[in-house]
C-alpha cells in the first residue's frame, strides 16, 4: 500500500487511528498490539504471500535476540550473532543479487541455464538491516532484550517499514515501553499531520511531475542533445531529491500521530558544501548505519592490526600517507563500496560506490593535509558558492550511475552532458526546463521540511514561515493536502522501494 | 572508540547524538489543535464531495468537457439515427477508421461510436448496447479492437480511474452501478476532484467559457473519429523501446461478442486492428488470436504515430479503405447469394411451367 494511495487515506489510516485511540483506552499492550497488526496488514495490501517471509525473519531474529540474551559467555554470543547475521544475509542475497549474478553470468557465456527470477519483497533491506543491528549491538551489550511484540512492533511499524528511514532500537524502543498515556495528542497529532502533508506535495506535486522527463532521459541515452541530457539529469537528481525525501516526510509525520519520533533523515542535502557534509544530510540514517556498523568496525579492525603490529593509530598518524590509506581511505572505499552493493545488484551501482568513496576520501584528504586554519577559517560567498556546485556535480556523476540501466547508458549520458555526441535532440525537454527554473530556489534558498515545522533537530530552533497551530497555517496546509491530492498519480511509486 | 577514527560529521548523528525525544510544548502553544486538524482535512473532503455534482451539471457538460468525453459522450444522447453501417471498437477504431471514407465508398451511411480503452475498461460494451436500444437497426456492425485488446475489457482490475468511462457513467447510468463503483475502486475520488477541478478549470479557459456542447437537436451524426496531431514514426527506433503487454486475446469474450451483438444488426464483423510492421507481438498474436473476420498484413511503421495501434491520417485512410471493401466484399456476396437465389427461384419456377 502506497501512503499517496486512496485506500490508505481513505480507509486505512482512519481506522487505524481509531483504533490505536479506543486500543488506547485499554492498555500500552493493546496499542503495540493494534499497530502491529496494522502493519502487518498494510504489508499484505502489497503482496500477502510476502507476510509469511516477513514473520518468518522477525521470528529467526527474535529468537536468536533470546538466545544472545539468554547464554552468558562471549564467545556463545557472538557465535548466535553471527548466525542470525548470516540468516539475514543469505534471505537478502537470494531476493537481491543471486538471480541477477546467475543472470550476469549467463550474459557473459559461463552459463546456459534459464535461471528463474523472484520477486524482490518490499523493504527487505530495510528490515533486514533495522534487525542485524539489533543483533549486533545486542551481542556488544548495548541494547537491551525485548518481548515480541514490541520487537515486532519495531521491525514492522508501517511508516518505516518499506523504505525507512532505518531505525536505530536505541531511538524506538524506548518509546514503544515508556509508561505514556497510549492515546492521540492534538498537538502530535497536527504537526504529524503538517508534516505528512508537506511530504506528500513534495512527491505528488513536485517528483511526480518531473518523473516523465527523468525515464524518458535514461531510456533514450544516445538521442539526446547536451541541453536535453543536462535538463534529464538534473530532473533525475531534483526528482529522487523530492521523492524520497518526501517519503522520509510522510513517515516521520505518520509516526508522529502516533506521538512516535523518527529521526530525520534528510537535511537539504544539495545544499552540502562538500561531500561529507553531503553524507551528513542525504539519508542520514543509512549513513548512521554504515557509520556505526561497517566503517567503526573496519577501522577498529585495521586500528588493532596496526597497534599489533607497532605502528601508530594516532590522529598525527592519520595525517602520513600510509596512515591515512589505511586508517581513512581503505575504510571509507570498503564502506562505500558495500553501500553501492546495498543499492543493487549491478556494475553501476559498484561504481556509485566506490565513486563515492573516492569523492569521500579525497575530500578527508583535502582537510587534514591542508592544515586545520584553512579548513577552520569562514569561506568567503565565491567559495562556498564554488564548494555547493562542486559538490552537487560530483554527486550528479553518481546519481548518473546511480539512475542508469548500465554501465554503458551511463556513460553515453555522460558523454551527452559533456557534448560529445551533438545529437540533434528530441526537443521534448523545453517545459521540464521551465520546472527545474522553478525548483532551483526551492532547493538551494527554500528551508526544508523541519526547518519549517521547526520539530527537531538537526532544524533550526524556531519554524520558518511563522509555523504554529493557527488558522492560517491551517488553511493553507488544508489547501495545500488539496493540491497534493489533485496532482497524486495512480500509477507513480516510490523511488527508493525497490531497494 | 578513538574518537580520531571517527568522521566529525556523520559521527554527529551516531549513537550519543540520537534525536532527543522532545515532546511538543503542550502548554498552550498548540491550543485548538484539534479544531485545526478538522478544517485542515474538511479542505480536501469538501472540494472531494462538491466534484460530484459539479462534474453531473449542465454547465460542465457544456462548457467544460473536454472533447474525448464530448465525442464518446454522443452515443448515449443519440436517439433515433439511422446509420447503416455503425463502427464500435477501441481507440484503434477512432483514429483508424474514418466514417466518411466507408461512407464513399459504400454508399451507406456510417456512424463511428468507438470509445477509448478507458471506457471500454470502466464500461465494457454497454455504450454500443444503449445505442442500439436507442436508434434504427444498422445493416452492418464493425467491431474493431487492437489484438491484445481482445479480452474482457469490462474487467477493470488495475487501480487508475479512467475518467472518460467513470464520467458517463455519473451521467448515464443508474446510480447504484455509479456507488458500486466507488466503493471497489475508491480511486475515483481522486479522479472526480481531479477531472473537476483541473480538466474542467482547463477547459474552461481553453473554450474561454464558451459554450462546446450543442443543444441536442443540433448534433451532427455521430462521429468519434480523429487522428492526433503527431509525427508519424519515421522508423522502428522509437517503437521499439516501447513495452508491448502480451496479453493472450481471450477466445470466450470474442465468441461472447459475436453471440451477444449477431442478432443486433443484419452483419457482424468482428476485426483486428492491423499492427505495425514493428510491433514484437506479430508472431504472438498470429499464433492466439482466432475468431475473428480480418487477416492483415502489418502495416508500415510510418502509418502510425503513438503508441502501437494509433494511426496517421494516411494510415486510416488506408485502413477505411479496406475496411469499405471487406464491407462491400460481404454485401456484393449477400447480394450474388440473393441473386442467385432468386435467379434460380425463377429458373425453378419457369421449369415447373415447362412442367
Amino acid at each position: 500500500m502506497l501512503f499517496t494511495s486512496v485506500p490508505f487515506l481513505l480507509y486505512f489510516m482512519p481506522i487505524v487511528v481509531l483504533g490505536y485511540q479506543l486500543c488506547g483506552k485499554i492498555g500500552r499492550r493493546a496499542v503495540i498490539a493494534w499497530l502491529g497488526l496494522a502493519s502487518v496488514v498494510f504489508y499484505a495490501c502489497w503482496d500477502p504471500r510476502f507476510v509469511v517471509l516477513l514473520m518468518g525473519s522477525i521470528a529467526v531474529n527474535f529468537f536468536c535476540s533470546r538466545m544472545i540474551a539468554g547464554t552468558a559467555t562471549y564467545f556463545a554470543k557472538k557465535c548466535w550473532m553471527v548466525a542470525g547475521i548470516t540468516a539475514n544475509l543469505s534471505a537478502l542475497c537470494y531476493y537481491k543479487y543471486l538471480f541477477k549474478l546467475l543472470g550476469a553470468f549467463n550474459a557473459l557465456g559461463m552459463s546456459h541455464h534459464l535461471w528463474t527470477t523472484v520477486i524482490l519483497p518490499l523493504g527487505i533491506s530495510f528490515f533486514t538491516f533495522t534487525q542485524i543491528a539489533y543483533l549486533v549491538d545486542l551481542a556488544q551489550g548495548q541494547a537491551t532484550p525485548q518481548s515480541f511484540p514490541e520487537y515486532a512492533l519495531f521491525v514492522t511499524f508501517f511508516p518505516h517499514l518499506i523504505a525507512g528511514p532505518i531505525l536505530h532500537h536505541r531511538e524506538m524502543m524506548p518509546q514503544f515501553s515508556q509508561n505514556k498515556q497510549y492515546r492521540l495528542h492534538a498537538d502530535d497529532f497536527f504537526v504529524g499531520l503538517s508534516w505528512f502533508i508537506l511530504g506528500l506535495a513534495k512527491k505528488a506535486i513536485i517528483a511526480d511531475r518531473l518523473a516523465p522527463t527523468a525515464d524518458f532521459t535514461f531510456r533514450h541515452v544516445s538521442l539526446l542533445s547536451p541541453a536535453e541530457a543536462w535538463v534529464g539529469v538534473l530532473s533525475y537528481s531534483f526528482q529522487l531529491y523530492f521523492d524520497f525525501s518526501g517519503y522520509s516526510d510522510m513517515a516521520i509525520g505518520l509516526a508522529r500521530m502516533f506521538s512516535i519520533q523518527f529521526p530525520m533523515n534528510f537535511n537539504s542535502p544539495y545544499k552540502a558544501r562538500n561531500m561529507i557534509d553531503f553524507w551528513a544530510r542525504w539519508h542520514m540514517t543509512l549513513t548512521r548505519y554504515l557509520t556505526l556498523y561497517l566503517y567503526d568496525p573496519i577501522t577498529l579492525t585495521i586500528s588493532r592490526r596496526r597497534l599489533a603490529a607497532g605502528k601508530k593509530v594516532s590522529r598525527k598518524a592519520q595525517k602520513t600517507i600510509p596512515g591515512f590509506t589505511a586508517m581513512v581511505a581503505t575504510p571509507m572505499l570498503a564502506t562505500m563500496f558495500l553501500a553501492g552493493i546495498w543499492h543493487g545488484a549491478g556494475l553501476q551501482f559498484l561504481i556509485f560506490g566506490t565513486l563515492h568513496g573516492i569523492y569521500l576520501s579525497v575530500n578527508h584528504a583535502w582537510r587534514m593535509f591542508r592544515g586545520s586554519h584553512v579548513v577552520d577559517r569562514k569561506p568567503a560567498l565565491h567559495t562556498q558558492l564554488t564548494s555547493v556546485l562542486l559538490t552537487y556535480a560530483c554527486v550528479l556523476v553518481g546519481q548518473v550511475f546511480f539512475r542508469a540501466d548500465s554501465t554503458h547508458d551511463a556513460i553515453a549520458l555522460l558523454g551527452a552532458l559533456g557534448g560529445y555526441h551533438h545529437r540533434s535532440g528530441t526537443s521534448v525537454l523545453t517545459q521540464s526546463l521551465v520546472i527545474l527554473l522553478g525548483l532551483i530556489p526551492v532547493v538551494w534558498l527554500a528551508p526544508n521540511t523541519q526547518e519549517i515545522l521547526g520539530q527537531v533537530e538537526p532544524s533550526l530552533r524556531r519554524p520558518r514561515f511563522g509555523f504554529g497551530c493557527t488558522w492560517s497555517w491551517a488553511f493553507a496546509l488544508g489547501l495545500i493536502f488539496l493540491g497534493a491530492i489533485l496532482f497524486i498519480s495512480s500509477s507513480s511509486t516510490f523511488l527508493y522501494f525497490q531497494f | 572508540m578513538n574518537e580520531t577514527l571517527t568522521i566529525p560529521e556523520i559521527k554527529r548523528v551516531e549513537s550519543g547524538d540520537l534525536p532527543r525525544h522532545e515532546t511538543i510544548s503542550r502548554t498552550g502553544a498548540f491550543s485548538g489543535a484539534r479544531s485545526k486538524i478538522l478544517a485542515i482535512l474538511a479542505i480536501p473532503l469538501i472540494c472531494c464531495a462538491l466534484s460530484f455534482p459539479i462534474v453531473d451539471s449542465n454547465f460542465f457538460r457544456g462548457y467544460a468537457d473536454p472533447q474525448w468525453v464530448r465525442s464518446s459522450s454522443q452515443i448515449y444522447s443519440s436517439r433515433n439515427a439511422d446509420c447503416e453501417i455503425v463502427i464500435f471498437g477501441d481507440s484503434t477504431a477512432i483514429t483508424g477508421i474514418d466514417p466518411k471514407i466507408v461512407e464513399a465508398a459504400t454508399h451507406m451511411h456510417t456512424c463511428n461510436l468507438a470509445q477509448t480503452k478507458g471506457v471500454l475498461a470502466v464500461l465494457g460494451t454497454s455504450a454500443l448496447d444503449v445505442y442500439l436500444r436507442n436508434n434504427a437497426r444498422p445493416r452492418i456492425l464493425l467491431i474493431q479492437f487492437a489484438g491484445a485488446d481482445f479480452y474482457s475489457p469490462g474487467s477493470w482490475r488495475d487501480t487508475t480511474a479512467y475518467m472518460e468511462g467513470v464520467v458517463p457513467m455519473l451521467r448515464f447510468y443508474p446510480r447504484r452501478q455509479f456507488l458500486k463503483a466507488i466503493v471497489r475502486h475508491p480511486e475515483i475520488y481522486m479522479g472526480m476532484m481531479h477531472y473537476a477541478y483541473i480538466t474542467g478549470l482547463i477547459n474552461l479557459l481553453r473554450n474561454r467559457f464558451h459554450r462546446t456542447v450543442l443543444p441536442h437537436s443540433e448534433q451532427t451524426p455521430i462521429d468519434v473519429h480523429f487522428v492526433r496531431a503527431v509525427p508519424a514514426f519515421k522508423n522502428c527506433d522509437r517503437v521499439e523501446d516501447l513495452d508491448p503487454i502480451f496479453h493472450a486475446p481471450d477466445a470466450r469474450f470474442i465468441r461472447a461478442l459475436r453471440q451477444h451483438y449477431s442478432g443486433m444488426a443484419d452483419h457482424l464483423i468482428l476485426d483486428a486492428a492491423p499492427l505495425s510492421e514493428c510491433d514484437k507481438r506479430i508472431g504472438f498474436l498470429d499464433r492466439t488470436l482466432s475468431g475473428i473476420d480480418n487477416k492483415e498484413e502489418p502495416y508500415p511503421v510510418t502509418l502510425f504515430n503513438e503508441g502501437y495501434e494509433h494511426y496517421t491520417a494516411a494510415g486510416a485512410r488506408r485502413l477505411s479503405n479496406e475496411i469499405a471493401a471487406q464491407i462491400e466484399s460481404l454485401v456484393g456476396r449477400e447480394q450474388r447469394h440473393s441473386s442467385s437465389e432468386s435467379a434460380s427461384r425463377e429458373s425453378n419456377a419457369v421449369r415447373s411451367r415447362g412442367q
